[in-house]
């Protein structure tokens, strides 16, 4: 791959005495999309969060295209946070502002201009189909609609980094294909680093240049799509993927398909 | 080189500093205090204004009523009615209005025409209204008025005569333990209430507190003596025992009154003096036995007769015994064996007096008695004045009558003078012709003479019938009674004119007889004629009586008795103006009070009275002495001490009084401080209420951004760092003070009882409580707070731009709107 444009050493992060992350190393390629999967409460929001530091790390390093954002004051993040789009599993908006307000919100107070602000915002809007939706209320929309103007308003500051924290975790199941539709057209053409928290694993399969798995604060596994769901190594992560696999009715098929060689029959017991 | 402290604190502003939101809360603080003060000022001034209102219409202006009469709710209807006839009956003029009925009292404002606020009706007004159904007392909001509280029953009086004394004062008037003085329209309070401040300065009380339990038996006794005892030592102008208060007073007064009666009753007792022989051992409340109206002596050994006289020994000094007559009466010993009676009132009775031994028997003689009656000698005199009032009226009109016949006596007099002066002349030119042998002009000198001892006859016989007029008897009368009122005129005189004239009178009476010999004489003269001797003899003989006639006569100063006369007849006259019927008749209703009591009577009574007043005495634990300012407590501490023979007491010093701004004073005074309750309260309410709209969002907004530190600090730096976390409350607690104390001081705010450093407390605990409540009064949505920081807003931005418009509408709210960039 290419030059490491994320990396995260020795991250830890204490809730009161509750650590929650507990010395994750990590490494991002420009242009490489890391889908972050793991079963609840593993840590995985706080990974990313502390990214850009929406939460403050309480031990380690992240280098964010070698300025070392751990140590960034609160000024040098507001600009550093500009360069790094972040999608919110709860979307986020602003419910006083309408689709198109949200969307320009960042770039207003990037200091960009109105026009060219108004005209990056519908630009990303159109990315998202969401154009027509310009002067609605967020409350007027469908939670896919709602996530894709979350994802316009990341994408409107044109990020170098996207964080998506499980952006289809809140959808309606019948919500979720035209959100991931809209990732999946992202990870493949933009370009753009991502680092994406999610349990879609068909999703992941196809997107992900690599799976990390984490389990209790820690990763467990770290690999290509087809080494992590061919031979899962640790206990916990095993369950998991026995789960988020478990979901789709034609699991058999698709494990034959993706996961050559794991012969399991009927249900696995959660 | 930074300690840690400083690191904090410079995180601590560059976190403000680079967040320019601070400067939005320090305008919307100022702003905040601002419309802050002007609410609770200007909702002060609107209940102020409308209770100013509503107190005029309660009670009036100032002056309009004077009094309130506070009814039970429920007999209002009766007392008005009632109310009405009293004022048709005792206050004609009087106007009544009724007031709202406050707390079950219905009220009832009156005021009084002028002529009856006055000092009688005002202090006695509970006893106009007393038959007012459901009467419930009296306010006075009588105006202008000085009023002086708390003032000390014994300093009552003296301070309504010196705060009369004051100009300015119409009247002064005591009501309950307030004395008022109510002024004239234009008088100056201010100064009048400097100047009864100045006289309450004059006075102050010493009160004197003996220990629980300690019991003055005799309180009133022991302040007497206590007053002395200053008076001796310490030789104030004033020193008075006020020991007994109102409660109590009544019973004071009734014992007073009591002392007053026994005093007036032994003013008209007899009084018995004995002087004791040597060996009578006679003690106070001892009895003795005097013979009085029974016909026995008295004799050793023998019993009392009812008859006899009983005196109880009252007092005794040296060897003088005084008693009252406790059996029998003085009049009874007038039918006894003594010439004295007490009708004629002829001086004192003497008599024996015995020891009266064992209520009956009579035992030795303790010595001579003499009995003294003021009553009967009053009565007597009385009388007597009366009888010589009625004579006076008619004496005087005699008495003017003689006085005129002697003013005509005078003139006759004189004319005899003049007559009696021309025959001497006569008498000296017949002489002369005389001298040779009896001539015509000799003859006709006779004639003249004869003719003017004729005319001198007939003054004479004129003179002398006046004088007949005068009624020397009755001038004899007419001295006496010119001598009963030469006390009260200061001069004598019409007997010393008739003393004067008397004398003269006799001569002039032989003159006269010798005139008619003459004439008889002359009248043979003719036959005569020849016989010069014998007209010789004739001539000098009429020449001497007429000499000696008019010798006697000039002697008498005619003029001088003449203006005595008119003296005499001008006081005269002055007697005959008095009004004696006027005076007699209060001569007689004097007599007609005078006790009609006999001795025995009297005697008991004032035993009653002893045994009374000896019983009721008053017990109490402290004593109150009224005193001038120049007496100091500690002065007086000692002289207490050598009184009682103890230490174990307190001495404090109390003015008699304490001045209290008027009804309307106080009541203005009232709406004043409600006033500034109102505005603190105000500002504490709006202090909430701005905690609750503006900075609860804040303050939960803050807690959201402060951002938590990846490092955990060691040492004192740790304990910062423990509080910092809670930077939003300190913040809200900064708040809440600033607001509260700023608003609450620029409404001029006050609620009793509470300094502005209460103030700035509450503020800072309302603060504080709001930051601890702020997550429930405001929640802030975290999640788009977190999309404004993944956006890369400042913490600024996003307050103002996410967190406030969507809070409630405040004033921050409102402070904000400009700083929009998404309308
Ligand atoms: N703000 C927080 N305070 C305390 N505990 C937290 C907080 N956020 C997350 N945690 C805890 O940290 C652990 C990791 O949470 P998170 O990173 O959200 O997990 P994931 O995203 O993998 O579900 C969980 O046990 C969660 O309960
Ligand atoms: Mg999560």
């Amino acid at each position: 791959m290419g030059t490491i444009h994320l990396e995260i050493k020795n991250l830890r992060k204490k809730y009161g005495d509750f650590e929650a992350v507990r010395g994750v190393n990590l490494e991002v390629a420009r242009g490489e999309v890391v889908v972050i999967m793991g079963p609840s409460g593993c840590g995985k929001s706080t990974v990313i969060r502390c990214i850009n530091r929406l939460v403050e790390p309480t031990e380690g390093e992240i280098w964010f295209d070698g300025l070392p954002v751990h140590d960034l004051s609160q000024k040098e993040m507001v600009s550093l946070r500009r360069r790094i789009g972040f999608v919110f599993q709860n979307f986020n908006l602003i419910h006083r502002l309408n689709v198109l307000q949200n969307v320009m919100l960042g770039l207003i107070y990037a200091g960009v201009d109105k026009d060219q602000a108004l005209e990056q915002a519908e630009e990303a809007l159109r990315k998202v189909g969401l154009l027509q939706a310009a002067g609605k209320r967020p409350s007027m929309l469908s939670g896919g609609q709602q996530q894709r103007v979350g994802i316009a308003r990341a994408l409107a500051l044109q990020p170098e980094l996207m964080l998506w924290d499980e952006p289809t975790a809140s959808l309606d199941p019948i919500l979720v294909r035209e959100v991931l539709d809209v990732m999946e057209d992202l990870a493949q053409s933009s370009g753009t680093t991502m680092v994406i928290v999610t349990h879609e694993v068909p999703f992941a399969l196809r997107v992900a240049d690599r799976i990390v798995l984490m389990a209790e604060g820690q990763v467990v596994e770290e690999g290509a799509p087809d080494e992590i769901f061919r031979l899962p190594r640790s206990g916990v992560g095993h369950k998991y993927l026995e789960i988020i696999t478990s979901q789709y009715h034609d699991v058999t098929e698709m494990r034959r398909r993706i996961l050559p060689g794991h012969r399991t029959e009927g249900k696995i017991i959660v | 080189m930074a300690t840690p402290v400083i690191r904090l604190k410079n995180r601590f502003f560059s976190f403000w500093r680079q967040d320019s939101f601070i400067k939005d809360i320090f305008s919307l603080i100022i702003i905040t205090i601002l419309i802050g003060g002007a609410i609770s000022f200007g909702l002060a001034w609107v209940v102020d204004a409308y209770f100013g209102d509503t107190v005029t219409g309660l009670i009036g202006d100032v002056g309009q009523y004077d009094l309130i009469l506070h009814v039970r709710e429920d007999a209002a209807d009766m007392a008005k009615k009632e109310l009405e006839k009293i004022i048709a009956q005792n206050f004609p003029g009087a106007e009544y209005k009724q007031a709202p009925t406050v707390a079950g009292r219905a009220n009832f404002l009156l005021a009084l025409p002028d002529e009856y606020k006055n000092r009688e009706v005002l202090e006695n007004i509970d006893s106009y209204f007393s038959t007012l159904p459901g009467g419930n007392g009296h306010t006075f909001i009588i105006a202008p008025v000085v009023t002086v509280r708390g003032v000390q029953f014994g300093a009552k009086g003296m301070l309504i005569k010196r705060l009369q004394e004051l100009p300015g004062v119409k009247f002064a008037f005591v009501s309950g333990s307030n004395v008022l003085a109510v002024l004239t329209e234009d008088a100056d309070s201010k100064a009048i209430t400097q100047k009864a401040q100045e006289i309450l300065d004059d006075y102050r009380t010493i009160e004197v507190r003996f220990p629980m339990g300690y019991q003055i038996k005799d309180i009133s006794a022991t302040g007497e003596r206590l007053v002395m005892a200053i008076q001796d030592r310490i030789q104030p102008k004033l020193v008075k025992d006020v020991t007994l208060s109102e409660e109590t007073s009544d019973m004071q007064a009734f014992l007073d009154a009591l002392v007053e009666m026994k005093r007036f009753l032994l003013g008209y007792a007899s009084e018995v003096e004995i002087k004791l022989d040597p060996s009578a051992a006679l003690r106070v409340g001892d009895r003795v036995v005097l013979q009085g109206a029974s016909p026995q002596p008295l004799v050793v050994g023998d019993t009392l007769r009812p008859d006899n006289l009983v005196v109880d020994i009252i007092s005794i000094q040296g060897d003088t015994a005084k008693g009252i007559i406790t059996q029998g009466d003085i009049s009874d010993i007038a039918h006894g064996q003594l010439e004295f009676s007490a009708e004629s009132g002829q001086g004192p009775i003497v008599t024996k007096s015995y020891r009266l031994e064992r209520g009956t028997d009579i035992g030795q003689l303790v010595g001579e008695t003499i009995i003294h009656n003021d009553r009967f000698e009053l009565m007597l005199a009385i009388d007597e004045s009366i009888k010589l009032l009625e004579e006076l009226e008619v004496m005087a009109a005699e008495a003017d009558e003689t006085s005129q016949h002697l003013l005509a006596t005078l003139d006759a007099y004189e004319d005899t003078l003049d007559q009696i002066a021309r025959v001497e002349e006569t008498l000296r030119s017949v002489n002369q012709s005389l001298d040779g042998p009896l001539t015509q002009l000799g003859r006709l000198n006779i004639d003249e003479l004869v003719s003017t001892l004729k005319n001198t006859g007939k003054s004479i016989d004129y003179l002398l019938a006046t004088m007949g007029l005068v009624n020397p008897p009755s001038a004899g009368q007419l001295a006496d009674v010119e001598q009963s009122y030469s006390e009260v005129q200061g001069r004598t005189g019409l007997d010393q004119v008739l003393k004067d004239i008397n004398p003269v009178v006799q001569l002039l009476r032989k003159f006269r007889e010798r005139i008619n010999q003459f004439a008889l004489q002359v009248d043979t003269f003719g036959s005569l004629a020849e016989n010069s001797d014998l007209v010789h003899r004739l001539m000098q003989d009429i020449g001497g009586a007429t000499t000696s006639a008019l010798s006697a006569m000039e002697q008498v100063d005619v003029d001088a008795l003449r203006q005595d006369l008119k003296d005499i007849t001008a006081r005269l006259k002055a007697i005959g103006n008095l009004d004696t019927e006027l005076v007699r008749r209060q001569m007689q209703d004097v007599r007609s009070t005078l006790p009609d009591l006999t001795d025995e009577e009297i005697g008991r009574s004032v035993r009653l009275i002893d045994r009374y007043i000896g019983g009721e005495v008053i017990p109490g634990e402290r004593l109150e002495i009224l005193v001038d300012s120049g007496v100091r407590a500690d002065e007086v501490k000692p002289v207490i001490a050598e009184m009682l023979g103890t230490e174990d007491f307190s001495v404090l010093e109390a003015p008699i009084g304490t001045l209290q701004p008027d009804v309307r004073g106080i009541l203005f005074s009232v709406l004043r401080e409600v006033r500034s309750t109102i505005a603190g309260l105000t500002a504490v309410v709006f202090t909430l209420i701005i905690l609750w709209l503006d900075h609860a969002l804040i303050v939960t907004a803050l807690r959201k951004l402060i951002p938590s530190r990846k490092q955990v600090a060691k040492g004192w730096a740790r304990i910062w760092q423990r509080c910092l976390p809670d930077l939003a409350a300190l913040y809200s607690g900064a708040v809440g003070g600033t607001v509260l104390l700023g608003s609450y001081l620029l409404s001029g705010g006050a609620i009793p009882l509470l300094s502005p450093v209460h103030i700035l407390i509450i503020g800072v605990l309302a603060g504080l409580g709001t930051a601890a409540l702020s997550e429930r009064i405001s929640p802030v949505s975290e999640a788009e707070i977190y999309a404004g920081l993944s956006l890369g807003m400042r913490k600024t931005d996003i307050l103002r731009e996410i967190v406030i418009p969507e809070g409630r509408p405040g004033i921050s709210n409102l402070l904000n709107r400009r700083k929009l960039r998404f309308q």
